[in-house]
């Protein structure tokens, strides 16, 4: 039993990942689209906040991180596709969106 | 002539805010306004060069951007603390821009006649 959590407003100004980041599990992931890309860029605040979450899953999905020409992603942010973006959302019991 | 500030505050993508914040700078400049253009907040992102939206079906507006000069639109500004938070430089940006302090943005608006943030 795992929950996908999705966040689709930017970090800088809506508290939506911090909310879902106190309330995930260990087998939980979270999915970055839209505004919520703008967390997965490499700033020490917000790669602290996603590291906190130890060993969560943190993925982003492409086409949004295209579009924005987001400069440096974090390392443990893990690109995906739309067709990805489905699979995840069948393999996790659950998913929130947090917007 | 008056000076009319416009804070653009939203990231380019997800609203309407930037393409709209845009068409008043222009439209303004066009009736030969005194105009300053500031960007803040994720509002920063709007000018970060490269900007690829086919894949989320949505305008790039960084074409536009440059439409600023040939308007007659000088004052360009960003908050520099806004981009830094951001990890941002003038090196990832499509246009030149001047940075200003929160206290230089503070008096720009003291000393405009119309504020508008979107």
């Amino acid at each position: 039993m795992s929950t996908l959590h999705i966040i689709s407003s930017s970090p800088f100004q809506t508290p939506a990942l911090q909310s879902a980041l106190k309330v995930v599990l260990k087998d939980d992931a979270i999915l970055l689209i839209e505004n919520g890309v703008y967390a997965a860029v490499d700033e020490p605040k917000l790669t602290q906040m996603l590291a906190a979450a130890h060993g969560l899953m943190v993925y982003a999905l492409v086409e949004d991180v295209n579009a924005r020409a987001l400069p440096s992603l974090a390392k443990q942010v893990i690109k995906v596709s739309y067709a990805d973006f489905v699979q995840l959302v069948c393999r996790h019991h659950n998913s929130v969106s947090w917007s | 002539m008056k000076t009319l500030t416009f804070l653009a505050r939203q990231a380019p993508f997800g609203s309407s805010s930037a393409k709209a914040c845009l068409d008043m700078v222009l439209a303004s400049a066009v009736f030969e306004q005194q105009v300053n253009y500031v960007f803040l907040d994720d509002g920063v992102w709007q000018l970060v060069r490269g900007h690829a939206p086919n894949g989320i079906v949505a305008k790039n507006t960084l074409a536009a951007l440059q439409a600023l000069e040939l308007y007659g639109v000088d004052n360009v500004y960003a908050l520099d603390e806004s981009m830094s938070e951001r990890q941002l430089t003038q090196a990832h940006l499509q246009i030149p821009v001047r940075l200003c302090t929160r206290a230089e943005l503070g008096a720009m608006i003291n000393a405009s006649d119309v504020v508008t943030a979107l």
